[in-house]
């Protein structure tokens, strides 16, 4: 969004030179080229739980924000959120697009603000022992995309949680999107999942879909124990945005509260998350070949990074 | 002699079924337990041997060196063809302080060391030294060489024998095999290169299988040498005018070391002649046959029973009616009481002297003498030559004693023929279409014709066309197919099966003429009124509709497997495109299989193919190379069938379009119009009408051009039965028909 006030980015200068160092990896650009018309409406979903959902909203959320685009990270999972805990701002939830649809709050009070990236938004749907249920259907998620584009500052990006499952909340969490990034992981589990998911949300009018294949492991590919992200991806028959290598540092940084991409010196999970970012905000799709040929060294490096630490 | 060997604890009867040459011995880890007894077996077998026969003090020595030594020899020492002579296995160990320390090799684990002096020199010397070389480990190599040209300055045979690396091995090897070819040569005065790569392009299928055979020629080689060597068995010479001779070793060994490059052939059979056969004929390192030579053969037999003198004589016979060589045979005889009991083991040397005659040499005197015999060869050897000898001269060599077996050789076994014939064909498809012509009009000029070879010739032709055909125009197709053997033949029976669809055209349609379902009087009165209407000639107007494949049996049954064929090359190439993205990985195929029942099935469509079928030309959608689904059909005359088939036939819905005009638009059962349907004819009449297996049944209504209407009832195609007919009019008239006859007419009063 060019027309987003620059600020300056809340991190020390350590990271910026990171961020400087990795952005020769995209051609000398320093930023992404954002394309589509704002806000966008992107729901993270997968079918299958504990692939990696949640974590991909927060750490896409993250970048676009450290990328200076304002964006909203909707947990539309209303029963059991936990994005808010990702992102650290678990203690800050205190009003919920419940109370925004209630009528008994304003929608930017509902939004929280994370401290250190300022374009970072949080909504989340409801309050996890909130005993109302969301009376408003399916609908529900799409009035408060709606109120979004409405505010004077509207996001650039609108990044929904797709609750785990195919029923109501995933309707509920589809409904306002335009495009999904349906996330994976190289299982046969996961596999069959995103399959039925992918159908479902060309259903629904969902066209631009793009796949996030999770938690690969290099070793167990290469000793043919598990499938490629090239297999995964021509078996869905979708374009590839990202391949995260399976890191122990998301789980640090999950129960820090703190998105890997913000870890410094990065990890070889949070960099394949970032490029994704990048392309999601680009509209583009990496393709299998670049798989092989760009991952590879990436991991390399950044486990060479984890070694020296 | 040799009974002590034979009280070996060998397994009476291991399973030895085999016949094939790679078949002499079984695998060496087998009987390793017992291995030290055997040693000291050979040992004593060689004690006796030097007491009894006083001629073989020592026994022949076998040096391995090179990468694939051990194999060999642990080979060699595994076969039981070598149990009764005596035969000692080293391999070279050169050490760190240059000296050379040979190690026999054996069963078990009693090594026995010998160390070497430089000078080396083997005390005492001993009669002949084998050396089995293979390329790699040069160090081994160099004293190797030096033991071998030690024997041979001593007066004694030094044979070496080398196992020419495979062409995939790559250029450093066969650099390196080149050299040691000419240095081996030099060092010794028996020399034979065995050549991999011609194993691999003969009937060897894997390389395990290749190796073995190899191994064996190796393997056969000592045997022989040592057989010969050792004096155990009386050794004969026999020449085609002379009797048979017994000779002695000295002589034997003698004219070994006169002699340079020889070649090895081995062959095992349940009679002598198929032995022989597999021995000369299609043992891959012979390279043809042998009657070209013109140099003494080594012959050895290994039977299980003792051969009589007389049975020595036959064989000798029979050997040379088979290979029809003429020149002077030594030959051994020896019984090997492991073997099992029918087995013949036939295996020869042939040697051929490199000062005087290469390979080329032979290859051009005989061309050109066949060049003399038929003009067309003069162009072939102006062609093909050159690269044929580059090529490693494998190609003529082996192709041209056939050729000779064939054309010059009149008294040679019709099988063995036969057999020939068959190899050559299969070994070279790309072989000039001349040369097959040719070799046609020789066959008919014999009394004697292959009938099924040419048969299974045409048929592979046609295969071969059918696959071709889809991704290749029809220009590009000719132009493929004039390059390949039996062109000629294929064309013939193209033409003679489009001679033959062409003349059954005429019942292929049968066009209903006007009036339907009345009997012309010229058909009424030739026949009597009683005679079944189905059995009136076909050619007239029987409303058959059905557009019969007039192909006679043999041709209908080709044309299956040409269409099956060219099914299946889509099917896998389809096939083929989809596993290769898929990738190999038993986890993604697993994923893939789940996915694919995941989703929504699909109707997966066949391809749309086109074929030869039913005498016409087939396109549309196939299944296990017959029509299935949607397709049309174009017969020879221009009609066709548009609409859907099963199994091959027309069935449901469809449109025939004849070739006058006419047309048909219903429904289809088996082949024949079955059901409703109409028939709109060109002359403007329009007809439906109910069908029963390709006839008219039931109710129907006629509309002809003019306006009049006529409703009826059709029986097996005729009219019959009380029917309403509306003229142009609007008269009303009540007719009674009788199986196509007009038996009552009544006009309907209002």
């Amino acid at each position: 969004m060019a027309s987003a006030p620059p600020r300056l980015p809340p991190l020390p200068g350590s990271r910026c030179t990171a961020v400087s160092a990795r952005a020769v990896n995209h051609g000398g650009r320093t930023a992404p080229e954002l394309s589509g018309p704002t806000p966008r409406v992107v729901v993270v979903t997968s079918g299958k739980g504990g692939v990696g959902k949640t974590t991909t909203t927060a750490n896409l959320a993250a970048s676009l924000a450290r990328l200076s685009f304002p964006t909203v990270a909707v947990d539309a999972d209303a029963g059991l959120r936990n994005l808010d805990l990702l992102l650290g701002l678990e203690n800050r939830v205190h009003l919920t697009a419940a109370d925004v649809l209630a009528g008994d709050c304003r929608l930017d009070q509902a939004l929280v603000r994370h401290r250190a990236l300022h374009d970072l938004h949080l909504l989340c749907l409801s309050k996890p022992r909130s005993k109302l249920p969301l009376a408003f259907g399916s609908k529900t998620l799409t009035w408060v995309a709606d109120a979004l584009r409405r505010t004077p500052n509207p996001p650039a990006f609108i990044l929904i949680d797709c609750p785990a499952g195919v029923d109501a909340g995933f309707v509920t969490a589809i409904a306002p999107a335009e495009e999904a990034v349906l996330v994976t992981t190289p299982d046969i589990t996961a596999l069959r999942d995103a399959d039925r998911v992918a159908g479902l949300l060309e259903c629904d009018g969902i066209k631009d879909i793009k796949i996030i294949v999770n938690r690969v492991r290099p070793d167990l590919v290469k000793g043919e124990d598990m499938m490629s992200a090239l297999d995964v991806q021509e078996m869905l028959g979708l374009p590839l945005l990202g391949v995260v290598p399976e890191d122990a540092e998301v789980i640090r940084s999950t129960n820090r509260g703190v998105p890997l991409v913000l870890n410094d010196p990065p990890t070889p999970a949070g960099l394949a998350l970032e490029q994704a970012t990048w392309r999601l905000v680009e509209r583009d799709a990496m393709t299998a070949v670049m798989v092989e040929e760009q991952e590879r060294p990436k991991k390399k490096g950044g486990l060479f990074s984890f070694f020296s630490r | 002699m040799a009974a002590p060997v034979r009280g070996l604890p060998l397994p009476p009867s291991l399973s030895y079924s085999r016949t094939s040459p790679r078949g002499l011995a079984p695998s060496a880890r087998g009987r390793s337990s017992r291995s030290g007894r055997r040693v000291h077996g050979v040992r004593a077998a060689a004690l006796e041997a030097a007491e009894g026969a006083s001629r073989a003090t020592e026994p022949v020595e076998v040096v391995g060196v090179g990468s694939r030594k051990d194999a060999v020899l642990d080979f060699c020492l595994g076969s039981r063809t070598l149990s009764s002579t005596p035969i000692r296995f080293w391999t070279v160990n050169v050490m760190n302080n240059s000296r050379v320390q040979l190690i026999q090799k054996g069963h078990g684990t009693d090594a026995v060391f010998r160390d070497l002096e430089p000078p080396l020199y083997l005390h005492p010397c001993p009669p002949a030294v084998i050396l089995v070389s293979s390329a790699g480990q040069d160090a081994d190599h160099i004293s190797a060489m030096e033991l071998l040209s030690a024997v041979k300055s001593a007066g004694n045979l030094a044979a070496s024998i080398f196992l020419k690396p495979f062409c995939f091995e790559g250029q450093r090897r066969q650099v390196e095999a080149a050299d040691l070819i000419g240095k081996l040569q030099t060092c010794s005065n028996f020399h034979i290169v065995i050549e991999a790569d011609s194993l691999l392009e003969t009937e060897v299928e894997t390389l395990a299988e290749a190796l073995d055979s190899a191994n064996n020629a190796v393997l056969s080689t000592i045997s022989m040498i040592s057989i010969m060597m050792s004096g155990y068995n009386k050794m004969f010479s026999s020449s085609l005018d002379v009797q048979i001779k017994e000779i002695d070793p000295e002589e034997v060994a003698k004219l070994l070391r006169s002699h340079g490059e020889a070649r090895v052939g081995f062959g095992a059979g349940y009679n002598i002649r198929s032995a022989i056969k597999q021995a000369v004929f299609h043992c891959p390192f012979l390279r043809g046959g042998i009657k070209d030579l013109n140099n003494v053969v080594f012959l050895s037999l290994t039977t299980a029973r003792v051969l009589s003198e007389t049975d020595m004589i036959s064989i000798l016979h029979i050997f040379r009616r088979v290979t029809g060589f003429t020149k002077d045979i030594i030959f051994s005889r020896n019984s090997e009481p492991d073997l099992e009991p029918k087995l013949i083991v036939v295996s020869l040397l042939t040697i051929r002297n490199h000062y005087d005659e290469n390979v080329a040499t032979v290859q051009e005197g005989f061309l050109s003498s066949l060049a003399l015999h038929f003009p067309f060869i003069s162009s072939l050897k102006r062609g093909d030559i050159p690269e044929q000898k580059q090529a490693g001269q494998k190609h003529s060599l082996n192709q041209l004693p056939d050729n000779g077996s064939n054309t010059v050789e009149q008294e040679l076994s019709q099988l063995s023929n036969g057999s020939s014939d068959a190899t050559v064909s299969k070994m070279f498809p790309e072989e000039n279409e001349d040369l097959e012509s040719e070799r046609e009009n020789n066959d008919s000029n014999r009394s004697m014709k292959p009938e099924s070879l040419e048969s299974d010739f045409v048929v592979a032709e046609g295969m071969r066309k059918g696959g071709n055909r889809e991704h290749l125009g029809s220009e590009q197709e000719h132009s493929f197919l004039s390059n390949s053997p039996g062109f000629r033949i294929a064309q013939l029976w193209a033409n003679e099966r489009t001679m033959a669809s062409g003349s059954s055209k005429n019942d292929e349609l049968d066009i209903i003429t006007l009036p339907v379902g009345v009997k012309l009087s010229k058909v009424q009165s030739h026949h009597s009124p009683n005679t079944q209407p189905e059995t009136t000639h076909s050619g007239t107007t029987v409303v058959s509709g059905h557009a019969g494949f007039g192909v006679p049996f043999s041709d209908v049954r080709l044309e299956k497997v040409m269409d099956m064929c060219s099914s299946a090359v889509t099917f896998l190439r389809g096939r083929m495109d989809r596993s290769k993205k898929r990738g190999s990985s038993s986890i993604s195929s697993r994923a893939a299989l789940m996915l694919d029942a995941e989703r929504e099935p699909e109707k997966t469509w066949s391809p749309i193919v086109e074929i030869r079928y039913g005498g016409g030309t087939y396109r549309g959608r196939c299944q296990e190379g017959v029509p299935e689904g949607k397709g049309r059909l174009t017969f020879s005359d221009g009609s066709f069938y548009d609409g859907l088939w099963r199994f091959g036939k027309r069935s449901g819905l469809g449109t025939l379009f004849y070739s006058n005009g006419d047309v048909y638009h219903g429904t289809w059962r088996d082949d024949l119009i079955h059901g409703k349907g109409w028939y709109y004819f060109h002359s403007g009449d329009r007809w439906f009408a109910n069908f029963w297996k390709g006839k008219a049944n039931g109710e129907g209504r006629f509309y002809a051009k003019d306006g009049s209407i006529f409703f009826g009832h059709f029986q097996n195609g005729w009219r019959h039965g009380e029917s309403l007919l509306v003229d142009a009019n609007g008269t009303r008239w009540i007719e009674v028909w009788d199986e196509g006859v007009l038996v009552g007419r009544a006009k309907m009063e209002k």
